[in-house]
């Protein structure tokens, strides 16, 4: 396998979409290349601190309150 | 609408009750999506009253418009496109928006990486550090718009690739091939921001 098709796998590989046939070969290749296989783990770490920084926010409870409020006034109001 | 509870009950029965006039099927979808419409709001814009002035405006919408919903099982993907709509035009008014366009050939060049140092063995404490976030957070804002909207409804929102393709009208490869690249791009910032922990202590200080 050629070191750019590897890449280009690589979120079938991590989302599980490939076939065993592939997914063996990829794993051949992350064994034998050291350049992809640094490349598949920081690719992987990436996502994961993407995920990472997603601060867990919420609208305030008054303003959902003000809305809900709002809303139900216009939906009635047709 | 019989007799089962309203958090039990699919989104395409409530759209359906809201056209029918059921104020309490609107309220259901209200509570349903309001942090997800917020979430997305505020994770595009970066501003928290903008996101919520935007959440208040796609339910508006929603009352509004939901009679042209023509299939109501796409109503969640049609919620998140008023949304991102909406967050464009907060964006485009803030002057913030620019829409830099990536031709296809450009999607499928991978930008020049540094293979060479695995950051991945990196302890906890440096990778999940308030500087790398930030140098993180930076390179997702710099990412051109068709790259960070996908990115940031993917790895940080965590949408399917199904849910975003129906969200911004583009077919699912082409999803792939942004987010791909988006996250390249990000792992190359990430690569040069680490790079620096790859010598041993007081070489190159």
């Amino acid at each position: 396998m050629k070191c750019i098709i590897c890449s280009s796998l690589f979120q079938d590989y991590l989302d599980n979409t490939l076939s065993q046939d592939i997914m063996d070969e990829l794993d051949h290749h992350f064994r034998i290349c050291e350049k992809c296989c640094t490349c598949f783990k920081t690719y992987s770490l990436t996502i994961r601190l993407s995920r990472s920084i997603e601060q867990p926010c919420c609208p305030r409870p008054e303003t959902i309150e003000k809305m809900r409020t709002l809303l139900i006034q216009r939906f009635l109001g047709r | 609408m019989g007799k089962k509870k309203k958090d039990q009950l699919s989104d395409t029965v409530l759209v359906g009750a809201i056209k029918n006039g059921d104020a309490s099927a609107l309220e259901e979808i209200v509570r349903r999506y309001s942090n997800k419409v917020y979430n997305l709001a505020f994770h595009l814009t970066r501003n928290a009253s903008a996101a919520e002035e935007i959440m208040q405006d796609v339910f508006l919408t929603v009352i509004a418009k939901i009679g042209t919903l023509t299939n109501d099982a796409f109503f969640s993907t049609w919620l998140y496109r008023v949304t991102t709509n909406a967050s464009y035009g907060f964006l485009r008014k803030e002057k913030k928006f620019t829409e830099q366009t990536v031709s296809d050939e450009e999607m499928d060049q991978e930008p020049a990486t540094d293979y060479e140092y695995d950051w991945s063995t990196l302890p906890d404490d440096i990778l999940l550090s308030e500087e790398s976030r930030t140098i993180l957070q930076g390179s997702i804002d710099s990412l051109p718009e068709s790259m960070r909207t996908v990115v940031i409804m993917k790895d940080v929102e965590g949408f399917s690739n199904e849910e975003i393709a129906q969200t911004l009208g583009l077919s699912v490869p082409a999803v792939k091939s942004r987010l791909h690249r988006g996250r390249l791009i990000l792992r190359d910032a990430l690569s040069g921001y680490f790079r620096k922990y790859s010598q041993p202590e007081g070489v190159g200080a």
